[in-house]
Parts: structure tokens; C-alpha cells; sequence
């Protein structure tokens, strides 16, 4: 288990009186929740090996509260962890003991709607499938999307740069925010971005999106939406081997073909999914591939066309084209339930992230498969295969003694093996407290050093969600070798 | 240039040179080609560090969509490179080169990087923020150092790569990066309409956007712009869309898309390579490009504003501009003996719409009287002098080229 810090006893002590202060802060009378009851659902997210309770939640309406809440912990020394919906599988929401959750649940305002500018604007407490529902209508959608879109709310998003099945051909959150409002750690209120289409000064916008909360809270978020294409439509293939499936990708992109999505399920996966969602998933393949284009009918045909020529150089074992909109919507509803549908078949397990470069799939495959078999794991394999995002999901028992511990280690070695085929640790869940340990296998100790300075530029007291992302040391950020030029001519 | 000029081989040259210069207490400017030394706030430096001599690709592998290219690596070579393989760069970086005379030498990838160059395509598929995938950067303390990695999705620490893109040099000095690269596009065809004012040219830009037909250009060029540029189909202003795709599909969509345009245009089409040549022009802002030595602001707003703010600031200065980016990006000339070429009539409407503005062109020493990038609130001024002192503490590298002391 990754460790946690001990808290801050004079903190805890202060428990009252420091709740207390909040409450005059927040306008709402269920605004800071203390009750043990009620804070009992702020323990964990979706990474709930890791649980904590923390000092208590506040839940803002506005940026005016986010900023006076903001400004009182940074005043007071009070350590904060912004929370979206609380599914982040790496444990970005965790709490500290002697830490407020600042929960974005109230902030549910939509701002302005703009199709003219192809932009939206609202509080970042909606829901990722909030924003399409808003805008779908009008045959506008919010591009990113993730398994969990839901329940995830666009807070969360920008904080963990969440992509999703169909970022291969429209990008992750980063290519589709285009501006935001943000209270920094001192409770000032700054906008980077907005309508236009780049920000001037340094694209501090790209610094903090993926950030995982570690360098303000945002408030607001403006959003590009995309008008909806006619129509899109998935084809479905079998592969008698994972290799061949991963060489069929690989030949596809190299013809110059983005199809929107291409996605992977390794039998686990593909069983698991079929017996949960009842999608028409062959059961006696090795891999399946859901490959989806977008267009007219006619551009549809002519683009499944060309991939069907190029797939029947692989001789799938199976091919099916999704005839109508129901059968479109099961075949994605079997992969969006993945996760759960693992869920059902295992009494727990870890969702791994790793990006690899897509032509060492194959290879990947194989390793996952050696490293699991060593640690007596079944692994389901779920990849993002266009884009080379990868989720085994280890399948273990945390009622067996020492498992948890045995899975992490295991997530830890397939997260070694993608940094050492030039990907990296997590390609859209995020660092968190489950990966947090392993930066050392992707960076060197300078640019662990720089980063942690940098996050002490927008948080000179590191009190923002300050346990996660890079490895704990003494004053992070702080001991970094900035050296004299005298020192450096001596060549320390 | 002034001074010593250092043409580092190798990143520990560069490392070395970063190095000294801390020692010896003497800021570098740093630059690939120099051709966009014209751009920024001028620098008191003695010493260039030439990054034009870290050429070559490091790695290309086409069927990952990705390519390494060194600092140096002409944009004109990185091209030739990903053609071979009938790739190139999504963001269509312009070379901006050809708006300073000969000045310096090619646009460079360092310089594509540094300066966020984003052409055409920006409003479609993303701009170079978005397809920076991976930098090597040398800091103001010579330590070298990699952001990003070689794939697209990756949210493994800070995004040190859009950090550097867009920071002109200031954080520090880029040794290689590394672009997601896509396919060619089969085939193009331009629809153009003809003889719009500003404002109507921007609504049937919006419009195209509001349709599911995917264009991936939009731009309006006013008589004066259209007529520098020539040869798009007769006189008189032009609105332009750029349909990208394979041929039987850009038949269906060009036609399809008509009927979400405003009714009454006069619309004629611009096929592959006549298509290809405008966008360049485009791309390259050939109507302002040199001999024209007028001040030139690079305005970004929000596309539907474009027209609205060029008008307003046209009734206190003669401006010439034309618009890219479905009208969110401006190019606007301004005669050099306007006070302070318009800084105080073009900012302060700027603000008032949103947006932000560079002086992309103007003498020395308007550039050292006037802001030249858009001036900062105060929280974000400390956070990037705060974020330049932990890259480059002791302001070595391209000290104020961006801000005061930055």
C-alpha cells in the first residue's frame, strides 16, 4: 500500500473550531457537512483500497465561497482536496485525515450557451453527459468521454485530462477546454482562456488541466462543443490471437484511416462484457476490435469498406457491421459497462492506465499476460488499442491476505513495462495516491524536483491535495537544486 | 544579434553555453533560424545561443503518428520528412518568417514550438499546444530535461509541453520535440464566397460550423487582403471553407453544406491545388508578408467578435486586416507613425470583448514603449514570474522577451 503522511495533530485538534469558521463562510445551511454519518461518502472514490476520513466537506455554490474557503485554509494552514463526483480510480479524490473536501456538487450552473462560437460555460459541478444532454438537442456534443460520463462531473475531468473511447479522433479534456475560471491557493480568482481560440502569456490552461487538483480549484469552465455528425457507426471483429488483432490496428492507422474510436477487449474482457450487457459479443474469439466511423450513410459505407478490405488481411475469425442505432448503442453499452461488468466477476480489482506507442501492442500483450500469470492474477484487458491507452484490470480478492498488496505490485510491473516500451504510467486516469510511488521509473530526480517546484509556484504551502502525484519527501519543492553560479562551476 | 553568437552540436553544448552564461552573468538570447528575432520585446543580450545547428529527425514512426524532430530541423524539412510517408503536421504551422524580410534564416520546429505557431486548421483540429507531445529542454540552470513522452495521451505530472509551447524561450532552451503526426488528407476543395462584408462573411463561417459537414478552415479576406494575395477567383473581398477528405465525400459535403449557408451567395469552388496555394497564403499571412513593413497585431477573440472589433477599432485608426479561424484570429496593419502604433485604441477594446493581442511587427523601439504580449492581471504576472524563476532563476534565457524579467 502506498504510505500516507501522518496528520497534523494541532489540525486535528482543531477540528471545531476550524469547521466552524467554514460554516460562516458558505451561504447555504447544509453547506459544510461535519456530521460522521454524512461524511462517510467522502472516505474514498473509486480507488477504495485507500480510505480516509477527512476533517469535514464543503460544498460551495460559488466562486466567491471556493475563493473565501480557499483563502481561510491557506490562511490557516487547513489542507484541501477538491472532489468532482469522486470516481477517479487512482485515488485523486482521496481525502487526508486532517483535510476538508471541497465538493463540487452545487456548482451545477450552466452559464451560456453559445453554438455561434461552438462554446458552453458553466459551473464545473456538471456531469460530463450533462453537457451533451444540454446541448444534444440542437445536435451539439461535448466530445471527451469517459466510462464513468454519467456520474463524472467536468471538475474532475479537467483535473485528471480525462479522454475516452472516441478521443482518438476528438482529443482528451485538454483539446476541448478552452478556458476557465480558477481560485488559486491564496483565494484570488484569475480566467485563463475563454472564448478565443489560444490564451496569451504562458498556457498556464494546459498547465493546470491534468493537474489532479494539486495547483487551484476551478469554477467555472468553457467548453468546446462540436455539432453531432450525421450519423456514426461501429463494425465489430473477432481475432483468433491478441497479436493479430494489434497488427489489424496498426495496419488500419498506417493507411491513413482515423477511424473515431478503435477499441480492444482481450476473452476475459469480452466474456465479462457479454454477460452483463448482452451485446452480441463473439465469445469463442481471442480479441475483438470495435472499430467506429462517422459521416453520411454513403461515407459511412465507403469507409467501412476500406477498412474491411485492409481487416481481411488478418482473416478475422469474425466480423459484424452494426445495422441500427439499437445495435450501435448495445455494442457501446457493452464496452462503457466494462469496468462494472469486471465487477461483477471478481470481487475486486485495479484498473491499470499505462500509454505504450500503438506498434508495441503485441508485444504489451504478451508481457501483461507473463507478469499477471507470475503473480497468479487473471487479467482482463480493455485498451483504447487506436491511441495506445491500455486497462488490464487485475483480478484479485482483498479478503485474501496480502493480495491487495500483490495486485498493486503487479499493476506496478505492467505501469514499469509501459514506461520501458516509451509510453507512460497513466494515459487518462491520472496519477493520484495509487501511481504516486512510480514516478520515479518515468522521471529523473530533476524533473520530479522541478515539478514539485512548480506546483510550490501556485501552492507555496503545498496544501493542495499535497500527498499525491509525485513521491512524499521532506519540504517538496523546496530542497530543489538551485544552485549559485559558484556551485555550479564546481560542478555540484 | 549582438554579440558572441554559440552554435551548439550537441545538448550538452547547449547545456555547457547555458552554463557559462550563468557564470560569466550574461543573459543569451535564444533562437533556431532568427528570423523571428524581429518578434518579442526587445532583450538586452550579448550573447545568441543558435540552436540552428541541432538539426535532423531523432524518430519518425508513421504507423504511431509520431515524429521527433531536433530544435533546429527546418519546418520546411520536418515537412519534407513526414510527406515521405504522406504524413504531416495537423496544426499546419505557418512560417511567419517571410512578415520580418531577410532578416533571418528558415522557420525552425525549436521555433514552431517556441513561438505556438498554429496555421488554418487551428479551428478545426486543435492548435500546436495539441499535437506537442513530448519536449527536451535545457533549463536556466543547464540541467537538461524531458516533458511528455512520444504518445498522445499522458497525464503523467505537469504538462510541461504545453508550458513550453508558446513561452518564446523564457523557461528554457528547446533541444528536440516530439508532434503527433496524421495522414494527408486524400483530396481539398475550397468553397469561396464573394463580395461579403465582415460581418456577413463571419456568420456564413459560423454556420458552416453549425453544420455536421467538418470543415477544417475558415477565413475572410476584405478586397485590399483578397487583392494582395490575387488569383482567387476575381476582385473584390472573398470568404473562404475548406473542405478536406476523400473525393466522393467532399462532393457530397460541399454540396450538402450549402443549404446551412445564408441563401443568396454567390459561391464558386477552388479544386486541390489552387486550394492548397490560398491556404498557404493564408496560413503564411502573405497579404502583410514583407515589403509591407507596416505594425502588425495578431488578435485573438472569439470568432463571432472578429468583425465587431476590427470595426470598432477602425473608427480611431486606418487598419487593414483579414480573418482566419472562422474569425477569431485577426491580422491587422497598422501604419507605423500611428501613436504607438495603436496599442492604446487596439488593448484596451481587446479587453473589453476578450481576447488577447500581440504587436507581431513594429520598430525596436515601439516594442520596448508598448506591452508587445497581452499585459497580465497581477495573480497571473506572479505566477509566471513565478513559474520563470523556477525554470531559469537566474533570468539567463530570453530574459524579457515576454514580460519584464520574463
Amino acid at each position: 500500500m502506498v504510505a500516507l503522511p501522518e496528520p497534523d495533530a494541532e489540525i486535528l485538534a482543531a477540528r471545531d473550531e476550524i469547521l466552524n469558521d467554514l460554516k460562516r463562510l458558505i451561504a447555504a445551511p447544509d453547506g459544510v457537512i461535519d456530521h460522521p454519518d454524512e461524511i462517510k461518502p467522502y472516505e474514498t472514490d473509486a480507488l477504495t483500497a485507500y480510505r480516509q476520513t477527512p476533517l469535514g466537506v464543503v460544498l460551495p455554490e460559488t466562486t466567491v465561497e471556493v475563493a473565501a474557503v480557499m483563502k481561510y485554509c491557506h490562511e490557516r494552514g487547513v489542507k484541501v482536496v477538491a472532489r468532482g463526483a469522486g470516481t477517479s480510480l487512482a485515488g485523486g479524490a482521496l481525502p487526508m485525515a486532517d483535510a476538508i473536501v471541497i465538493g463540487v456538487s452545487k456548482m451545477i450552473d450552466i452559464l451560456d450557451v453559445d453554438y455561434d462560437n461552438r462554446t458552453i460555460t458553466l459551473q464545473p459541478g456538471v456531469t460530463n453527459l450533462g453537457v451533451t444532454d444540454i446541448v444534444s438537442p440542437d445536435k451539439f456534443f461535448y466530445a471527451p468521454d469517459p466510462s464513468s460520463q454519467l456520474a463524472c462531473t467536468i471538475a474532475g475531468n479537467i483535473g485528471m485530462n480525462s479522454g475516452g473511447a472516441h478521443c482518438l479522433k476528438y482529443g482528451v479534456t485538454s483539446n476541448n477546454l478552452m478556458g476557465v475560471e480558477m481560485v488559486t491557493t491564496a483565494g484570488d480568482i484569475v480566467r485563463l482562456g475563454g472564448k478565443h481560440l489560444d490564451a496569451g502569456g504562458l498556457d498556464l490552461l494546459g498547465l493546470i488541466t491534468g493537474s489532479e487538483g494539486t495547483l487551484g480549484m476551478v469554477t467555472e469552465a468553457t467548453l468546446r462543443i462540436l455539432h453531432s455528425p450525421e450519423g456514426a457507426r461501429p463494425i465489430l471483429y473477432g481475432f483468433e490471437t491478441s497479436a493479430v488483432a494489434g497488427e489489424c490496428v496498426d495496419a488500419i492507422i498506417s493507411s491513413g484511416i482515423i477511424p473515431v474510436a478503435i477499441e480492444f477487449m482481450d476473452k476475459p474482457a469480452i466474456h465479462a462484457t457479454e454477460r452483463f450487457a448482452h451485446a452480441g459479443y463473439p465469445l469463442d474469439v481471442e480479441a475483438l476490435l470495435i472499430i467506429e466511423v462517422e459521416g453520411s450513410n454513403d461515407e459511412i459505407d465507403t469507409m467501412l469498406g476500406r477498412i474491411q478490405k485492409i481487416a481481411a488481411d488478418f482473416k478475422p475469425a469474425y466480423e459484424r457491421v452494426a445495422k441500427s442505432a439499437a445495435e450501435s448503442l448495445a455494442i457501446w453499452k457493452g464496452r462503457k459497462s466494462a469496468f462494472g461488468a469486471i465487477g461483477r466477476i471478481s470481487p475486486d480489482y485495479f484498473c491499470m492506465d499505462g500509454t505504450i506507442p500503438t506498434g508495441k501492442l503485441p508485444e504489451a500483450l504478451d508481457r501483461i499476460s507473463s507478469i499477471c500469470d507470475s503473480y497468479g492474477f487473471e487479467v482482463a484487458n480493455i485498451f483504447h488499442a487506436g491511441d495506445g491507452n491500455l486497462h488490464p484490470l487485475i483480478l484479485y480478492n482483498a479478503n485474501e491476505t496480502g493480495e491487495t498488496e500483490r495486485a498493486e505490485e503487479c499493476g506496478g510491473d505492467i505501469l514499469k513495462l509501459c514506461v520501458e516500451l516509451g509510453g507512460c504510467l497513466t494515459g487518462e486516469h491520472g496519477v493520484g495516491v495509487e501511481k504516486r510511488d512510480l514516478m520515479v521509473e518515468q522521471f529523473t530526480p530533476a524533473e520530479l524536483d522541478l515539478q514539485r517546484r512548480i506546483k510550490r509556484v501556485f501552492d507555496p504551502k503545498y496544501l493542495m491535495n499535497p500527498h499525491k502525484v509525485f513521491p512524499l519527501v521532506d519540504n517538496p519543492g523546496l530542497a530543489g537544486p538551485i544552485l549559485s553560479p559558484v556551485q555550479m562551476e564546481a560542478g555540484e | 544579434m549582438t554579440g558572441a553568437v554559440l552554435k551548439p552540436g550537441t545538448v550538452a553544448d547547449v547545456q555547457d553555453a547555458i552554463r557559462d552564461a550563468v557564470m560569466d552573468r550574461v543573459p543569451l538570447a535564444i533562437e533556431g533560424g532568427g528570423g523571428l528575432s524581429g518578434l518579442g520585446r526587445p532583450m538586452q543580450t550579448e550573447r545568441t545561443l543558435k540552436l540552428d545547428g541541432l538539426t535532423g529527425v531523432v524518430e519518425y514512426s508513421p504507423s504511431e503518428l509520431y515524429a521527433t524532430f531536433r530544435a533546429g530541423e527546418t519546418l520546411v524539412d520536418a515537412r519534407a520528412a513526414l510527406a515521405e510517408k504522406r504524413q504531416r503536421l495537423p496544426f499546419n504551422p505557418p512560417d511567419l518568417t517571410g512578415l520580418y524580410g531577410d532578416a533571418g534564416g528558415p522557420a525552425t520546429m525549436g521555433g514552431v514550438v517556441a513561438a505556438a505557431l498554429s496555421g488554418p486548421s487551428r479551428v478545426a483540429v486543435g492548435a500546436a499546444r495539441d499535437y506537442v507531445v513530448g519536449v527536451g529542454l535545457v533549463d536556466g540552470q543547464g540541467q537538461a530535461l524531458k516533458g511528455g513522452g512520444r504518445v498522445m495521451k499522458n497525464v503523467t505530472g505537469y504538462d510541461l509541453c504545453k508550458l513550453t509551447t508558446g513561452a518564446f524561450g523564457t523557461l528554457g532552451a528547446i533541444t528536440d520535440a516530439t508532434f503527433k503526426v496524421l495522414p494527408f488528407a486524400n483530396s481539398e476543395v475550397t468553397i469561396l464566397a464573394h463580395g461579403l462584408d465582415d460581418a456577413a462573411a463571419q456568420a456564413m463561417m459560423s454556420a458552416a460550423f453549425k453544420s455536421p459537414f467538418e470543415p477544417v478552415g475558415a477565413a475572410h479576406l476584405p478586397a485590399s487582403a483578397a487583392a494582395a494575395i490575387g488569383g482567387a477567383g476575381g476582385a473584390g473581398a472573398i470568404t473562404a471553407l475548406r473542405f478536406e477528405g476523400f473525393p466522393d465525400s467532399l462532393v457530397y459535403r460541399t454540396n450538402a453544406i450549402r443549404s446551412f449557408l445564408p441563401a443568396g451567395l454567390e459561391l464558386t469552388e477552388l479544386e486541390a491545388e489552387p486550394s492548397a496555394v490560398f491556404w498557404e497564403a493564408v496560413r503564411d499571412v502573405a497579404p502583410f508578408q514583407a515589403p509591407d513593413s507596416r505594425a502588425l497585431w495578431r488578435i485573438s477573440t472569439a470568432p463571432t467578435q472578429g468583425p465587431k472589433l476590427v470595426a470598432e477599432i477602425a473608427q480611431s485608426l486606418e487598419v487593414d486586416a483579414f480573418y482566419d479561424w472562422a474569425g477569431g484570429l485577426i491580422w491587422l496593419a497598422v501604419a507605423v507613425d500611428a501613436p504607438n502604433v495603436g496599442a492604446e485604441v487596439i488593448r484596451p477594446l481587446i479587453t473589453a470583448q476578450g481576447g488577447h493581442g500581440t504587436l507581431m511587427r513594429a520598430d525596436q523601439s515601439v516594442r520596448a514603449a508598448v506591452e508587445v504580449f497581452e499585459p497580465l492581471s497581477a495573480p497571473l504576472l506572479q505566477l509566471t514570474h513565478g513559474l520563470k524563476r523556477t525554470f531559469d532563476p537566474f533570468n539567463a534565457l530570453n530574459a524579457g522577451r515576454m514580460y519584464a524579467a520574463v
